[in-house]
């Protein structure tokens, strides 16, 4: 506590944000009795002794995996070569789609994989649902096919209910359930978790992912007032003065949880997700649809923010981006497939309380469906209704907005068979609040972040960590194994050993189509992507296990992108940030020579005016510390012009730090302060003054000296 | 020799992703007891039990490249090990396994067939987690053992935040029933 008074920052009645669960007494305390707490607590008491059983214990479960990894050396079986790409591929990943690698498991053990390629294909083929013909499936890789009918999307429905009830049976004691646990799980971290300029003061904007294409976030400034997500609230602070003053407080309606917001031109958009109850037409007992709320405020009078519109859709937020003065908001929205054909709301999403219609709906990569990407746009001006909307059927994930486009992206983890992770992309161009699908593809390998896909001159380039997968066969772990790469290297290497097993990075590169026209595969084996970051003709990213290449590559020819770099130092960047010119700025941890331990945060200049040459010219080890947050981009405050740049890392304190670069001297840090709470932290600069935004307090400082001017709670 | 025992939490789901089984069974040490507390509360069995954890651990080791970089892996072990428990519920119903049936009489002294004679200690929470529906017992096994709010078991549940809270304090009112008894 003396260290935060002394560093200026006086939480005093703070509200508590409770993300850990260690916070549990925190946010509930109110509406939970006291009497609720005690019973908890004497149960939790009671269970102390409870004895856990000799193959739980963690030396047991260690062997018991340990065990599974040797059973599924020596069982190794083969799969049919999958190449993303090819209509071989095409075919195979859709068709096997249902049945692939749950049945020709046992059967398809062969001795050879290579030769298992043709008798898989067959078989799967067959297995399947029977009326995907080849030239069809060839057809639907490229190209983003609209729903001809809702009769036609609730086919897919009942597909993916098949495919659960398949794995439910095939593995009533076994392993994996089914995709959704991963899926679940991922929404847990994600759902929760979560400018531009007018002119008059100048002031810092969100960290983007894409130059000109706006995007939300938990703080926005217009210079003058500070608009702050707190809570479920969003409270609106003036700072047109040296006092802070809280101005204004906007409550979006009952049970709402507020994810984001964005500032333009006096419009404040509010983005927030609600739960409905649906009562069981279905004949279950019910389902929750949750949805996501726009609601956008006239806020040209700060201290009387004004409703003016506003729009809602199925599913969770997932993001938003806004430009040219229209906004576009991506949520993704789970069918339920056991919904009757009739209870279209259970399956269909909707926008503004009605049912998108058939041809609004792209149809799935796979013969099967059960969650979908809904994207809508509205005016800025214009903000009662919709522009247009479209639903992507089958793919929900990381979405990537390029100036023109729209790419959904999602991770398939060797759930249509494929023995290598990979990613789905379906692309929708956008303009003028318009959207239409354009092409989707496949490709092997799973994407770190959104920076590394990224589109330039119509061609989109991709960085990629392909892992191989495995899945859990009768009783052991056996892995799908990977083949085809190359005709030389293939079996032996495969039937006795370890090479395949390891990670590889891919670069592609895509036309407009989404073909691929040039490719560099089987980099920096054993590795994975930790960073990537492309700008213009030259792209940039890292893969780490020891040491830290940093491998340049030149993407001028589409068709044949070259790597002319490779930088190998210790550690590695989990960030990377263009830093003026011939300068590349990475942020990631420094690890000891065996790549053992991790020694620290560490900040590292790159040297890029010669790309096949990158030098790290200056490195920066930040003591005591673990960890950054720099996961979510948005959390990165960055000014290449005021040469400063803040983030939060974690040691045995949280604390937010400013640093600097000079050539010659290298990093300085600027400022230090504690962190009192978990939660979102962001700092941006206003005018004169910089401000530390952690939850419901703004502490304001001097730009210029970061000495502390005021502080403000609410 | 890489220290696995205090390694940050982050390094070692790293090193897990890669395989490395020693490094998931250091995240997984840190955990378990809860882990196991879970899933005996929620499906009353301890076979039940032990098999939901040994699943779950298998099936996060084997998918762990799916857990995101910013992820907490005490709340993706959670997710999973309750889609395990509920998958192991669903079938004992499916297969007319009488043991829910049995089980759900409130305050019924132990019938003498799942029961351990060592397992005393615990037996008044047992007899409490008796007296509740499945998707009590669930949302109060996460609060107990997992430590999780409301919100957050709402989202692992998709069950709103405020109908957590009313089942939870309809479930434990009726549970300091059974305890007071």
């Amino acid at each position: 506590m003396e260290d935060n008074r002394k560093n200026g920052w006086e939480p005093e009645n703070g509200r508590e944000q409770a993300n850990a669960p260690e916070a549990r007494d925190g946010r509930e305390q109110n509406p939970e009795s006291s009497r609720e707490r005690e019973t908890e607590e004497r149960l939790r008491r009671a269970a102390e002794g409870t004895e856990i059983p000799e193959a739980l214990r963690p030396e047991a479960i260690e062997e018991t995996l340990e065990k599974k990894k040797r059973e599924k050396q020596k069982a190794r079986f083969a799969r049919g070569a999958r190449r993303y790409g090819t209509a071989a591929a095409a075919c195979l990943c859709l068709a096997v789609g249902i049945a692939g690698v749950y049945f020709l498991g046992g059967e398809g053990m062969s001795e050879n994989g290579s030769a298992a390629s043709g008798t898989e294909s067959a078989g799967a083929a067959g297995m399947a649902s029977g009326s995907s013909g080849s030239a069809e499936t060839v057809a639907e890789q490229s190209v983003l096919p609209g729903a001809e009918s809702y009769d036609e999307i609730y086919e897919y429905i009942l597909g993916a209910r098949d495919y659960q009830e398949i794995m439910m049976n095939s593995y009533s004691r076994g392993g994996v359930e089914d995709g959704a646990i991963a899926e679940s799980a991922a929404d847990g971290g994600s759902v929760y978790a979560s400018s531009q300029n007018s002119g008059g003061i100048s002031h810092s904007d969100t960290n983007v992912r894409q130059e000109g294409v706006g995007e939300a976030d938990t703080v926005k400034t217009d210079g003058e007032n500070l608009f702050i997500l707190t809570d479920d609230t969003v409270d609106i602070v003036g700072i047109g003065s040296e006092k802070m003053e809280h101005i204004a407080e906007i409550q979006p309606e009952e049970g709402a949880t507020v994810t984001d917001i964005y500032l333009e031109n006096d419009r404040l958009v509010v983005l927030y997700s609600k739960v409905d109850y649906e009562d069981g037409k279905s004949g279950n007992d019910g389902t929750y649809l949750e949805y996501t709320c726009v609601d956008v405020y006239d806020v040209s009078d700060p201290a009387a923010p004004e409703k003016v519109g506003g729009i809602s859709q199925s599913g969770y937020y997932n993001t938003m981006r806004a430009k040219d003065g229209y906004v576009y908001v991506i949520s993704n929205f789970y069918a339920n497939v056991s919904a009757d054909r009739e209870d279209m709301s259970s399956y269909i999403p909707a926008v503004n309380e009605k049912i998108i219609s058939s041809s609004d709906i792209y149809m799935p990569q796979a013969r099967m469906g059960d969650q979908y990407t809904v994207i809508s746009s509205f005016a800025l001006d214009a903000p009662d209704e919709k522009t247009d909307t479209k639903a992507v059927f089958g793919t929900s994930g990381m979405c990537y907005v390029s100036g023109e486009n729209i790419y959904i992206t999602e991770a398939l983890y060797g759930e249509n068979g494929a023995e290598v992770s990979q990613t789905s992309v379906r692309k929708l161009s956008y303009e003028e609040g318009k959207l239409e699908g354009t092409a989707q593809t496949k490709v092997d390998g799973h994407l770190k972040d959104s920076f590394c896909i990224d589109e330039y001159n119509g061609y989109l380039r991709i960085v990629a960590t392909v892992s191989p997968m495995y899945e859990v066969i009768s009783d052991g772990l056996l892995p799908l194994a990977r083949f085809g790469e190359a005709a030389g290297e293939e079996d032996s290497q495969s039937l006795t050993g370890t090479a395949e097993e390891q990670e590889t990075t891919s670069l592609y590169v895509l036309d407009k189509e989404l073909e691929i026209t040039g490719k560099i595969e089987d980099l920096a084996p054993g590795e994975s992507v930790y960073s990537a970051r492309f700008m213009g003709d030259t792209g940039y990213f890292v893969t780490f296990e020891q040491v830290d290449p940093l491998f340049s590559v030149d993407l001028s020819d589409p068709e044949k992108p070259q790597i002319i770099g490779e930088l190998k130092i210790p550690g590695f960047s989990e960030y990377l940030h263009p830093y003026g010119e011939g300068l590349l700025l990475g942020i990631g941890m420094d690890v000891d020579e065996e790549g053992m331990t991790t020694e620290g945060v560490k900040l590292s200049m790159f040297d890029i005016s010669d790309p096949s040459n990158v030098q790290e010219t200056e490195k920066y080890v930040i003591q005591d510390t673990y960890g950054m947050d720099i996961y979510d981009y948005r959390a990165v405050f960055i000014d290449v012009e005021k040469n400063l740049f803040g983030f939060t890392t974690y040691g045995e304190k949280q604390k937010y730090r400013i640093f600097s670069y000079t050539p010659g001297t290298g990093f300085q840090e600027e400022a230090c302060w504690d962190l009192p709470t978990y939660g979102n932290i962001r700092g941006l600069y206003a005018g004169e003054r910089f401000y530390l935004v952690a939850n419901n307090t703004v502490v304001s400082y001097t730009l210029d000296g970061f000495d502390k001017v005021d502080d403000i709670v609410f | 020799m890489f220290d696995y025992e205090n390694s940050p939490e982050k390094e070692l789901i790293r090193r897990a992703r890669k395989g490395d089984v020693k490094a998931f069974s250091s995240l997984y040490a840190r955990i378990y007891i809860e882990l196991y507390k879970f899933a005996l509360y929620t499906t009353k069995h301890e076979q039940d039990a032990e098999d939901a954890v040994s699943e779950a651990v298998i099936t996060a080791f084997e998918k762990m490249t799916q857990l995101k970089k910013d992820e907490s892996f005490r709340s993706w072990m959670f997710t999973i090990l309750c889609n395990q428990c509920r998958r192991i519920l669903r079938e004992r119903k499916k297969s007319g396994d009488p043991m829910e049936e049995m089980e759900n009489h409130t305050g019924s002294t132990s019938s003498g067939s799942a029961e351990n004679p060592d397992y005393t200690s615990a037996y008044a929470v047992k007899e409490a987690f008796g007296a509740l529906e499945e998707e009590e017992r669930m949302i109060v096994a996460f609060s107990v053992f997992g430590g999780y709010r409301s919100e957050e078991i709402g989202t692992m549940l998709e069950k709103k935040p405020a109908t957590v809270r009313s089942k939870k304090s309809r479930a434990l009112e009726k549970m300091r029933r059974v305890l007071d008894v």
